[in-house]
């Protein structure tokens, strides 16, 4: 492993952004239809391989294991391990657990069943059974270590050297492990066998030379799983070698996976090694193995039945036992989904309270006394931080709690009837015709195996229209209506087919599709860019004042409440703070939280005040007609034909020393690929690319750590860039591992001094970052950036993912760390509201190429390209701010 | 789609030579000569040069790579040597065990299908939970339990003690049963947790919680939206499970004393009859190859996000 040179990242296709499957979502590549003026650039086919499938359902096997389980110890699992205590006991040591000969006995005491001397009986032989099945132990028990130990061994390393090497190497291995998987495994033991010849150890070798396949699978699949996470890019962004890379984040992450394996191995092999034992491979006769005692108590089957059962008794316990024991390894438990949605039309809830039951009956209140209501027509937002609980009291009012969710106390008057505590056979013939639900597209709330025709269609018929003629007319003119072209064309098409803007409108359609009392919509644009953002909101106003309807707007979008409801509920904790009409509760706002919500909220202010910057003519960043080409891959065939796809199209920009540059566009605009190419993660296919004077072209190995040191990234996502294993001191320091020869203590020093910079307590360093909110983790993972001096950061959309609060308090933190350490800043965001507060210059681009750029105050004042103006009039709360 | 065919047929092609390639070295290249086993034996009472008549004649004192060639021009044309403990052509002995395996083991799939098929709809629509707790822990039971030793109970049971099924003179098809039984029931053991667990990750997507909205019930909602989400990864493990089949027939043939593609691996084993179990592996990858080309060919028909997709050598298991 260690051979594989480590001078060209990207062209072993280490990183993701070798190819554009890898680094662009489909969604990134949407259908045209709701791109106006900013077009997307390509579309690309989303279809989702096999082995995707299997391995995402893999993730969801394996994502316990990363949980850490508190301190609760099953019953089940203890017996489990007392099993395997107790075989391991007999294995070391038999003579204790019994005073008969395993191998001797009393020809006079032949076949007697059980007994109080012996208590499981005798064999033919007289000897007696509980110690042949003690002394048993130590033959299954030994042939089932050996063989875990031969797989794991043989297999580990063929995965490691498959998933981390070039790509014919890893398709060379994997199709001999492909074709080691098509034959049985007895078989596979069977040949080995034969080759060895019969005994327990050729038996055990045997079957774990059987089980490598299972094995390299799982490694392959943990070291690419692994190494494809934001926190192992991150981890060689900062310089760290292949080495270093796979010993402290790729092994760790896998260990408990594969422990997990060998403990189902371990059970397999004594399975297959008593199997083997029954069909007298293994041990010669006298030896007191499990199988063999089953092949010789069969010939007595009909007389003795005890020679049979309590040896294969003993076999099941052990394999059952390894089983359980494996599965509390994969942290296997009943995990709760997150909840969806739900309000009310023409609704009122009355102190409601809601709380959640764990697997121990202990039930958690999330909402408390909520009481405010709807009226007929009305948009009434309910408006709070992630955890306020708006979700779940949407969910409580369309009868969707999970199934943990439990109503402890108020009513939900729907037109004066309490629903509460309805059966679903009641509440069926509501849903969907009087409330009715928007989710919020995750690209999952459409079944993915059903047309959209028929999905619409399943609205009407579950409602009890029978006339398929009548439905499907409504269904066309229904996707008609929320603005889709082709409505004869889009009925046959499967969601993939659709842009996720089309999928919210095609949502939208069966929401209003019986004109329902209500429509709760819950978060139904926070996945969506901002311009098809506005396009669907303004679809839901229309077809709401077409009908009447009233509805119920989830969000934590400020902007998006003041723009489209009449009355907000601001909710903190479960609790409501505050409510009333949205000019009085935005304008005026009586409680504290609801004011700083909206001081947070980049949309209500305007553009900062000019800093003093120490603005240099020196250029610490240079982009000068920068073109980035992927190849498409189409499967096995060498030859491409194919021509590659043009992410970025000749992009030129330069960011002063000291200033802050914004990359603004849409999804597959280019911004993602431009700064992984100022990263160094991808080579310019043309132009040039200068960082601190290094041309990215023509930058030679030995120039790469100077490069790391002086650009780093910041993560969009702080939950998926830190390891989840490491602590915050070891995550903060690691890039100094890289380069400096530092000792543990100046390192930890060093550490502590930045996360105090950052805003943090000491007290994080030992944690893990599970253990920290959002916000906390992005501090650390700006921390990890800047503790290698570098003048340059590229942030990529780095508050996105918090909320405004916390995102208010990041964006204070980046100008404070610019002004005391003049660091130059490329930050890439589709949000025009933030950029307007952290940039000095923008460029906007738009399928690859700059269609605007310039100063931040120009470019927003007077904005030259319809796609800049675009993004603008998509800014929630923007007619309000300019109040 | 004919692009696809070929190619995976291609590929096919490629896996079984390569288990043929593999299952030569190391059959018929080990160190212990079958031949010499065989007659080496002081009972049939054979000179050194009858021996070496006998060697030359079984081709055993050729170089290596001139046996690979016979071999495999041997195995393309449908010959595949002969059986030196049997003394009679390989494949006329494949093609009497043949039928009776087959069967047997595709018996034993449907059972084990229709067995996980009904642990997987009653938990999942259960009320009482502590059916639903009791159903769920059943396929871990399953997997735990020998195969032979399986067989062996089911007889004691159901032959000895209820005297249900005669142990001498059942009919063709009641002496299937236990045989079919002992098969399927740890055949159905993954299936049934998989089918299981998808179904629960499927129910807790939102196009479930759409459709609930929409006022479909429960049980409207599994049928007409949850099961054909939650099939594919089944199919696709029932796919690699098919390989198991042979090897479980291996075992439940030597219990129940059939004489199919099983008995004659047992024996072939035995006997280090290389020519023999050579086949049988072969024959057994191109079952599986075959099985999972077909399964690679309906998984699309039910997800049309796979339609054009390009699929991976083998199926694979959940990883």
């Amino acid at each position: 492993m260690t051979t594989v040179p480590t001078q060209d990242l990207s062209a072993r296709g280490w990183l993701p952004g070798q190819t554009p499957s890898n680094s662009f979502s489909a969604l990134d590549f949407a259908v045209p239809s709701d791109f106006a003026s900013c077009g997307p650039v390509a579309a690309v086919d989303p279809a989702v391989p096999l082995s995707a499938v299997l391995h995402r359902q893999g993730r969801a096997l394996w994502a316990g294991a990363r949980r850490r389980v508190p301190a609760r110890v099953s019953p089940g699992l203890v017996l489990a391990w007392a099993v395997i205590g107790l075989a391991v006991a007999w294995a070391a040591v038999p003579g204790l657990f019994t005073q008969y000969s395993a191998v001797s006995g009393e020809a006079a005491e032949a076949r007697l069943p059980p007994s109080a001397a012996h208590w499981l009986g005798t064999d033919e032989l007289g000897r007696d059974l509980l110690a042949r099945i003690i002394y048993g132990a130590g033959e299954s028990l030994t042939g089932a270590v050996v063989a875990v130990g031969v797989g794991l061994v043989l297999g580990t390393l063929t995965g490691l050297i498959a998933g981390s090497s070039r790509r014919w190497v890893d398709d060379l291995l994997m199709r001999g492990v492909d074709v080691l998987l098509s034959v049985p495994a007895l078989l596979v033991s069977l040949s080995i066998i034969i080759l060895l010849g019969f005994g327990t150890v050729n038996a055990a070798i045997a079957v774990g030379v059987a089980s490598v396949a299972n094995f390299a699978r799982l490694a392959r699949a943990e070291v690419v799983r692994v190494r494809h996470s934001e926190y192992v890019e991150a981890a060689f962004g900062s310089g760290g070698s292949f080495v270093a890379v796979l010993w402290r984040h790729v092994l760790p992450n896998s260990l408990t996976a594969v422990l997990a394996v060998s403990a189902v191995q371990f059970g397999s092999a004594i399975l297959a090694i008593s199997t083997l034992g029954f069909l007298g491979y293994g041990a010669p006769p006298p030896t007191p193995e499990w199988g063999l005692l089953i092949a010789e108590g069969r010939n007595y089957v009909a007389t003795a039945w005890w020679l049979t059962t309590f040896p294969g008794l003993a076999v099941v316990a052990v394999v059952l036992a390894a089983n359980r024991i494996s599965a509390s390894l994969r942290g296997e438990g009943g995990a709760m989904s997150a909840a969806r949605e739900s309000v009310a039309p023409l609704l009122s809830v009355e102190t409601l309270s809601v709380g959640y039951q764990d697997h121990r009956g202990i039930l958690t209140p999330v909402v408390h006394g909520v009481s405010f209501s709807v009226q007929a027509g009305e948009v009434l937002a309910l408006v709070g931080e992630s955890g306020s609980g708006k979700s779940t009291i949407a969910q409580s009012v369309i009868g969707l709690l999970p199934q943990a969710g439990r109503i402890t106390a108020g009513s939900i008057r729907l037109n004066g009837t309490d629903i509460v505590g309805w059966p679903p056979s009641r509440l069926d013939p509501l849903r969907g015709a009087v409330i009715s639900l928007v989710p919020q597209d995750l690209g999952q709330a459409l079944n993915p195996v059903r047309t959209i025709g028929s999905q619409i269609a399943e609205v009407f018929h579950l409602h009890g229209w029978r006339d398929r003629r009548a439905v499907r007319d409504q269904v066309l003119a229904l996707l008609e209506r929320v603005g889709l072209s082709d409505p004869a064309l889009r009925v046959r098409q499967y969601p993939h087919e659709l842009s996720g803007g089309m999928r919210q409108r095609v949502l939208i359609a069966m929401a209003v599709a019986l004109r329902p009392a209500l429509i709760i919509a819950d978060e139904p644009t926070s996945a969506l860019d901002v311009t098809v953002q506005k396009r669907v909101l303004d679809l839901l106003d229309d077809l709401r004042r077409e009908a009447g309807t009233a509805v119920l707007f989830v969000t934590h979008d400020l902007g998006i409440a003041a723009d489209r409801a009449d009355r907000v509920v601001v909710l903190q904790g479960g609790r409501i703070q505050e409510q009333g009409a949205v000019t009085q509760v935005l304008t005026a706002p009586a409680h504290p939280y609801t004011a700083r919500l909206l001081a947070d909220a980049p949309a209500f202010h305007g553009p900062r005040p000019l800093r003093s910057r120490r603005v240099s003519d020196e250029d610490a960043v240079v982009v000068d007609g920068l073109v980035q080409d992927f190849p498409r891959r189409s499967g096995w065939t060498p030859f491409n034909r194919t021509p590659p796809f043009r992410a970025v199209d000749g992009v030129s920009f330069r960011v002063a020393r000291g200033t802050t540059h914004a990359l603004v566009g849409e999804s597959g605009s280019g911004k993602t690929s431009t700064i992984r190419t100022l990263l160094g993660f991808t080579r310019p296919t043309a132009g040039t690319v200068r960082v601190n004077g290094l041309d990215l072209a023509t930058l030679r190995r030995e120039q790469r750590p100077a490069l790391r040191r002086s650009i780093q990234l910041v993560y969009q996502n702080p939950y998926g860039s830190l390891d989840p294993r490491q602590t915050i001191a070891s995550i903060v320091g690691e890039p100094l591992r890289n380069f400096a020869p530092l000792g543990k203590a100046d390192r930890l020093r060093q550490v502590a001094a930045l996360i105090e910079r950052v805003g943090l307590p000491q007290e994080v360093l030992s944690r893990l970052p599970q253990a920290l909110s959002g916000g906390q983790r992005q501090r650390v993972a700006i921390a990890r950036a800047l503790i290698l001096q570098p003048q340059v950061v590229v942030l990529d959309e780095a508050v996105s993912a918090l909320d405004v609060t916390v995102q208010a308090q990041i964006l204070a933190l980046l100008d404070e760390l610019q002004r005391d350490l003049g660091l130059t800043y490329v930050f890439v965001s589709h949000d025009l509201a933030v950029v307007r507060q952290i940039a000095d210059t923008v460029s906007v681009l738009q399928g690859g190429r700059v269609v605007e750029d310039g100063p931040v105050e120009q470019v927003f004042h007077t904005p030259v390209s319809a796609c800049t103006r675009d993004l603008l009039a998509a800014i929630p709360g923007r007619a309000r701010s300019a109040a | 789609m004919t692009r696809f065919l070929l190619r995976r047929s291609g590929q096919a092609l490629v896996v079984l030579w390569a288990a043929f390639t593999l299952t030569f070295l190391l059959l018929q290249a080990l160190p212990g000569d079958a031949v010499l086993i065989r007659f080496q034996s002081p009972e049939l009472g054979l000179s050194p040069d009858q021996i070496a008549e006998l060697r030359t004649l079984y081709g055993a004192d050729t170089p290596l790579w001139q046996q690979y060639r016979a071999t495999l021009s041997g195995f393309l044309t449908g010959n595949f040597g002969y059986s030196l403990h049997r003394g009679v052509p390989v494949a006329d002995s494949l093609a009497q065990a043949l039928p009776v395996t087959a069967g047997l083991t595709v018996l034993a799939m449907v059972a084990a299908a229709g067995l996980a098929l009904l642990l997987a709809a009653v938990s999942a629509l259960t009320p009482l939970r502590w059916l639903r707790s009791a159903l769920l822990s059943v396929p871990s039971l399953f997997i735990s339990v020998p195969v032979f030793w399986l067989g062996i109970a089911l007889i004691q049971i159901f032959s000895f003690r209820l005297k249900l099924i005669p142990v001498i003179g059942a009919g063709p098809w009641e002496s299937l049963i236990l045989p079919v039984a002992t098969l399927a029931v740890p055949i159905s053991a993954p299936l049934a947790q998989v089918l299981i667990r998808s179904l629960d990750a499927v129910q807790t997507q939102p196009f479930v919680a759409v459709a609930r909205a929409k006022g479909a019930s429960q049980r409207a909602v599994l049928w007409r939206h949850v099961l054909r989400n939650a099939v594919p990864p089944v199919l696709a493990l029932g796919g690699v499970l098919s390989g198991e089949l042979l090897a479980g027939a291996v075992v439940t043939e030597t219990v129940f004393g059939l004489n199919g593609l099983g008995r004659l691996t047992e024996q072939a084993v035995n006997f280090q009859d290389a020519a023999v179990l050579q086949a049988v592996v072969v024959l057994a990858a191109a079952g599986f190859v075959a099985v999972n080309l077909l399964v690679d060919l309906i998984t699309p028909l039910l997800d049309p996000r796979l339609a054009h997709h390009r699929s991976p050598l083998s199926a694979g298991g959940p990883a």
